[in-house]
């Protein structure tokens, strides 16, 4: 069997055709069968996977379902604090750390029925992969197993896109949502900034980091954005509001939409494979098909987008890790170190500047959308590169073309739409304003309506 | 006897900010800063009136 996403799941579970406990036994089948050549996973927790698994199919047989994500298999990313289970960071800075708590959104989503199977891979700290001098290896891409995941949340885009687990957490800093989520295939949503609360979620910029769902499709994403959002008191940038009822929001489509495309992005600061671009217009032609509107928008050069949320980023991560950094710098991975310790070269000066300049790409952001309901443009310029060849100083020398939602705060959500050259995954992003991740989802749905790339599978996961 | 190399300026700037690091990483780190300075020099100057980046609500809630 090919594993059934949140929404088949569900309705799976409700017909009685397959049961909580039948599905966590098939992912831990598959997790022992093909995680040995992925690393998706750094723990794997069959006793609990097992107990919630029995609680969940208990509550279906008397009818006192918990909601649509009642017995779905789950894994969080080992940033993610989960009550009694190691939440390392794959660092050896964090190896003994087991919390005592869970963080918001583990907790929401356990109160929600999910069957928690484990953690996944993540590059160090949400920051610097792949690496190979940390204590677990880096995650590999399903769709061939040379090839990298895009990261941070590497082990959340492997492993549902191995059919290991149906969906997971991620967090996107700098696109880290939405590079695996392009990379490996699948569906990936940024929440608006705030939406989902971050508390017990080990930051990497606080001031860009963001929680949010990696699935299969947009579906099964509005789904858990439902459980996973909502007010954190841990978590002082929470927005304190619920997320609504996405979900019900799908079937609206795109008829009418205004949808700008931001081609210098993809056409002109960092250029899109020629397989990317085409796979990326035939998308936008499936949206006028749809009877959606798409223009072209101009935005600022992707470099000035890139230079506010990378000097941001670091300056807050060695805020964070400063300490730790001079007091235990090699057991660090090399990757993570040797660009965090940068953030000590970047002055006061520098950083509020940055966060000046971020409040004009806002406004000029902000007002794009009031011609444009929606924007597009590619999440990475291609597909997924050789696993060993990956460049060390990406972060500072190619424009990233995730950033500007993570500088923006505002919804985006990545989603496949095809295959490239070498037969691994291109994808796209459709972003908002803040707070209209419904609307986003309700495009990307409508989009994975009409066709059927999100439905494929890697051949070791047939 | 050749010459001394100089020393990179992020080595300088490193061990002010409190970093005692081997000299190989320092010259891994020579180029990125380069990559660093150039990043930098995409924003703008600072301003010495309020703005939103440094204003502070002393009512606010949290």
């Amino acid at each position: 069997m090919s594993l059934p996403g949140v929404a088949e799941a569900a309705a799976l579970f409700r017909a009685r055709k397959l049961s909580p406990v039948e599905l966590a036994r098939e992912c831990l089948a598959r997790i022992a069968r093909l995680d040995r050549g992925l690393h998706a996973f750094v723990t794997v927790t069959e006793e609990r996977a097992m107990a919630d698994a029995r609680a969940a199919e208990a509550r279906l047989m008397r009818g006192a379902a918990l909601g649509p994500l009642d017995g779905v298999p789950f894994a969080h990313k080992d940033i993610v604090a989960t009550a009694g289970i190691p939440t390392t960071a794959c660092s050896r800075i964090l190896r003994d750390n087991v919390p005592s708590a869970d963080a918001n959104v583990a907790a929401r989503l356990a109160e929600a029925g999910t069957v928690l199977l484990g953690k996944l891979t993540t590059h160090e700290f949400a920051l610097g992969g792949p690496s190979f001098d940390l204590p677990s290896p880096p995650a590999r891409n399903p769709w061939n197993a040379a090839h990298f995941t895009g990261g941070s949340s590497s082990g959340s885009g492997a492993a549902i896109a191995a059919g290991l687990v149906p969906a997971a957490t991620g967090t996107d800093t700098m696109g880290s949502i939405r590079s695996p989520a392009a990379l490996c295939g699948i569906t990936g949503l940024k929440p608006t900034y705030g939406l989902v609360g971050r508390g017990g979620v080990f930051p990497l910029a606080q001031s860009l980091d963001h929680v949010g769902p990696m699935a299969r499709s947009a579906e099964d994403c509005a789904l858990l954005l439902q459980a996973m959002a909502g007010p954190d008191r841990s978590d002082p940038a929470s927005a304190g509001r619920p997320a609504g009822d996405p979900a019900s929001a799908l079937a609206g489509g795109v008829t009418g939409l205004r949808i700008g495309v931001v081609r210098r992005f993809h056409e002109q600061d960092n250029r899109g494979s020629p397989a990317a671009l085409a796979n990326l217009e035939a998308a936008l032609q499936t949206f006028r098909d749809l009877g959606a509107q798409v223009a072209n928008v101009e935005l600022p050069p992707l470099a000035d987008w890139h230079a506010v949320a990378a000097t941001i980023m670091l300056a807050e991560a060695h805020g964070i890790h400063g300490p730790w950094l001079r007091a235990r710098f090699s057991e660090y991975g090399a990757l993570f170190r040797e660009r965090v310790v940068l953030g000590a070269a970047i002055s006061s000066e520098h950083y509020l500047a940055a966060q000046r300049r971020r409040r004009v790409l806002c406004t000029t952001m902000a007002e794009a959308f009031t011609r444009h309901d929606l924007l597009v443009t590619l999440v990475q310029p291609g597909e997924a590169p050789p696993i060993e060849g990956t460049p060390r100083w990406g972060v500072l020398e190619l424009g990233s073309l995730a950033a500007p939602f993570n500088v923006t705060g505002g919804p985006a959500l990545a989603l496949p739409t095809g295959f490239g050259e070498g037969g691994l995954p291109t994808g796209m992003q459709i972003a908002g304003p803040a707070f209209a991740d419904a609307l986003v989802l309700r495009a990307g749905h409508a989009f994975q309506q009409a066709t059927d790339v999100h439905r494929r599978w890697p051949a070791l996961a047939a | 006897m050749p010459d001394a190399k100089p020393e990179p300026p992020i080595a300088t700037l490193l061990r002010q900010a409190g970093y005692d690091l081997p000299a190989a990483t320092l010259a891994d780190l020579d180029r990125a800063h380069g990559l660093l300075q150039a990043m930098l020099a995409r924003l703008p100057g600072t301003a010495a009136e309020a703005e939103l980046a440094t204003v502070f609500h002393p009512d606010a809630a949290r």
